[in-house]
């Protein structure tokens, strides 16, 4: 299982057992705006703006170097800026945030928050920490208040420290002038979202009026956010990333390809246990059983799973049902994860489970559509699809592939179809179900879904089977024929540059890319053209694609 | 006649002869898009009568003075998405706040919260949400109050809250079990508040969200 999870789990235990065993603090953020390259990412930080909002380095006002981070906007233009970034998840011990903020509009209205999984709503593991300007008074979020904390004046430069206790769910905050008197100082204030069991907090963010009806026009500088965990950071191996695409999928496809069985759990949201439930494990002494559910180790199964909190119990219906699937048993394994379904209806990875072990009962159709129409957008059901059909075709029951062909009745009722409605049906998620596709082809839409299963199932067989090549020559060669069929060929465009890349060939990967990019904008496909130009050593054009995702500062 | 007033007349002259800064053919591709819907318009509709600017209220609510329920539920509808502060629009969907038809009633309370911080319009949500015979339509106004709301201060914000409060006393369990689950998304806390515990139990938790209340009341 993965490490993070059981790192995640690890921190749960320091609270339970209210240990103060923190080293040194940690500094997890840290930007002055000054000289430093600063590179925004899936794993540091984007900026959200839209017409003539700002938000840009700038070198007129600082409060300290050369520059600071300048947000401006009008009110009612449809969007608000936004500075927002990631850092390691905490969910014990101190956590000190600290920044200069300047307003140079009295009407101005910002906000700057820390959240945790739930992100931005009031709530456990959701907004623990919210400072608001509102034009009139700075307030801080204590118990669901927003109490007044001071009144700014214009290009005064003020500092936020706000030091948050996340064992006690409390902060201090102290705010400071440019003299160095300080005007505000309150300890032992509730988090935002009052006291609850626990809080986790992995998100910052800055931002203008969230709805829209003021102006913002602010300065911050020296931000820094630290904590008296020892973290030591997971290093970047790319500007603002991680890990790479091929990484991703490296690390799940590892070992799943020898049979059949279950895909490692990503978080404790896979078996949907939330903070509720994590508050009632702990509360009821159970939180080594979950450790020792969700580790590395071979689970330990408890005696009388009764008293076992229903999640729990889920979870070890889930392990269960994994160890048989490995032991060949998938009829006793089936019965296990239906079990844990039964508690945990909406479980990604009890959902996921349960098609992977009926695999080789179902119909490759039933399999493709079932993944299809699991609602989490995840890697994993890629990796499960080729799982499965490398199984289907290891164990005999597709025989020797061919390219699937069309008829010709169904290739002119697709060219008799308006451009949106081929848009509409190259899709996967309307082409593999039956009342979706219907509509769009009353007549022929069973010749179709046959004919587009068929070149899913033999995709994935190659891409299950590890064999790349053969992979990314057969989307390249479907991406041909939708083409001339008229149909948008994006998405096997993207699976012919996969291959390419899981080829380690960049260069190929790079010509499918583009023309997807060129032809059909499909979502995340900037990333990995960034991924690509990374790996071929060209930095401006990395950052290019990186940066139309991942927005990073204006200059000024 | 004054330069000044010969200038108001000439612009109101514009204003009226040219449909309030719009050309024809732009009003009448808005219709078109109105009309060629069913019960919503697309997001691309939207933005297209985005594009257009606030100029395109008063038509809106002109079609909307004429129209059926039907009609009337899509306008109030695109009006709320439009998103758009307008008091004059707020006005005209409040005259049909306690109208029979069910659709149209909802899309209004969705839409006047995001028109409007005018404080009618919490009251007008609190009174559907508490007394209207449609318990859908109690539960949409709980909603409306919960999200909607985005052009009220945090002065304005009271009222609300204390409304919902007041929803925790209700004799009627779902009007209770709405007002806490909209307290709940405005403060992410429930204060041990249950539904459908014994009076003496719920009576302790008003207690504690009053005590809230006040404290609320202070920092203002």
């Amino acid at each position: 299982m993965a490490g993070r999870l059981s790192a995640q789990l690890v921190i749960l235990v320091l609270v339970v057992a209210s240990c103060n065993v923190f080293g040194k603090s940690s500094v997890l953020v840290h930007y002055n705006f000054d000289d430093q390259l600063l590179q925004p990412g899936p794993d540091t930080y984007r900026v959200f703006k839209k017409g003539g909002s700002k938000v840009a380095i700038s070198y007129d006002i600082a409060q300290s170097g050369a520059a600071a981070l300048h947000f401006s906007e009008r009110a009612f233009d449809d969007d608000f800026v936004e500075f927002q970034g990631v850092f390691p998840p905490q969910t014990s011990g101190r956590l000190s945030v600290e920044f200069g903020f300047l307003i140079t509009d009295q009407e101005g209205v910002f906000n700057f928050a820390l959240v945790g999984a739930n992100k931005y709503r009031l709530g456990p593991n959701g907004i623990n920490f919210w400072l608001l300007y509102d034009g009139e008074w700075l307030r801080s979020y204590s118990n669901s208040i927003p109490i007044k904390v001071f009144q700014p004046q214009t290009f005064q430069w003020y500092t936020v420290r706000a030091d948050l206790d996340l064992d006690r769910q409390s902060y201090s905050l102290r705010l400071i002038d440019e003299r160095g008197a300080v005007v505000f100082s309150q300890l032992d204030l509730i988090l935002a979202p009052g006291r609850h069991p626990m809080h986790g907090v992995l998100e910052y963010s800055f931002v203008g009026d969230i709805y829209d009806r003021q102006p913002t026009d602010l300065l911050i500088d020296n931000f820094s956010v630290t904590t008296s965990n020892n973290v030591v950071p997971e290093p970047l191996i790319a500007p603002g990333r991680k890990q790479l695409f091929v990484d991703r999928w490296k690390t799940y496809q590892e070992g799943a390809l020898s049979k059949l069985q279950c895909l490692p759990a990503k978080d404790l949201n896979d078996f949907s246990i939330g903070i509720e439930d994590l508050v009632e494990i702990l509360h009821t002494s159970q939180m080594e059983v979950l450790l020792g559910l969700t580790g590395d180790a071979p689970p330990i199964f408890a005696s009388d799973s009764k008293k076992l909190h229903p999640a729990l119990r889920a979870l070890q219906y889930w392990r269960k049902s994994c160890a048989l699937l490995s032991a060949d048993n998938p009829a006793a394994a089936e019965t296990q994860i239906d079990r844990a379904l039964a508690i945990a209806p909406n479980a990604f990875i009890f959902q996921l489970t349960r098609i992977i072990i009926r695999a080789s009962d179902l119909s490759v159709a039933d399999v493709f559509v079932d993944i299809s129409n699991l609602d989490q957008e995840d890697m994993r059901k890629d990796i499960a699809l080729a799982m499965v059909m490398f199984h289907q075709r290891a164990a005999g029951k597709e025989g020797q592939l061919e390219f699937p062909l069309l008829s010709d009745d169904l290739t002119d009722g697709l060219q008799a179809l308006t451009v949106e409605h081929r848009r509409e049906i190259a899709k996967p998620e309307t082409a593999l179900v039956v009342e979706r596709l219907k509509p769009f082809m009353p007549d022929e839409w069973e010749a179709y879904l046959s004919w587009y299963l068929a070149l899913e199932q033999q995709y994935f067989q190659l891409l299950g089977a590890g064999d790349y090549q053969q992979a990314g020559q057969f989307a390249d060669e479907v991406a041909e024929r939708f083409t001339a069929l008229a149909l948008p060929a994006g998405l096997w465009r993207e699976r012919a540059g996969d291959a390419a890349l899981l080829q380690n060939l960049p260069e190929l990967a790079l010509q499918h890319y583009q023309v997807v990019n060129q032809e059909e904008l499909r979502y995340g496909i900037e990333l990995k053209l960034s991924d690509v130009y990374f790996l071929l050593g060209d930095f401006d054009k990395e950052r290019h694609f990186r940066e139309s995702v991942y927005t990073n500062f204006d200059q000024q | 006649m004054t330069r000044t007033r010969w200038m108001l007349v000439l612009l109101l002259f514009v204003y009226s002869s040219a449909g309030f800064g719009l050309t024809a053919q732009e009003t009448a591709a808005v219709d078109g898009m109105i009309d060629t819907s069913s019960h919503w318009l697309s997001e691309e509709k939207i933005d297209a009568i985005q594009s257009l600017g606030p100029a395109i209220i008063p038509h809106i609510l002109d079609r909307y003075s004429t129209s059926d329920d039907q009609q009337q539920a899509k306008l109030a509808g695109l009006l709320s998405e439009l998103g758009w502060q307008s008091e004059e629009a707020a006005k005209v969907l409040l005259w049909d706040i306690k109208t029979p038809d069910e659709t149209l009633r909802i899309n209004i309370q969705y839409a006047l919260g995001n028109l409007s911080s005018n404080p009618v319009i919490v009251q007008s949500l609190l009174d559907n949400m508490r007394n209207d015979e449609n318990p859908l339509i109690r539960d949409k106004a709980a909603c409306a109050l919960s999200n909607n709301q985005v052009y009220l201060t945090m002065r304005q914000r009271y009222p609300l809250l204390r409304g919902l409060v007041d929803g925790l006393s209700d004799p009627k369990a779902q009007v209770r079990k709405i007002s806490i689950k909209a307290l709940k998304i405005h403060t992410g806390q429930k204060m041990g508040f249950l539904a459908d515990a014994d009076p003496q139990a719920r009576n302790a938790a008003i207690q504690r969200w009053q005590a809230w209340l006040d404290d609320y009341q202070r920092n203002l």
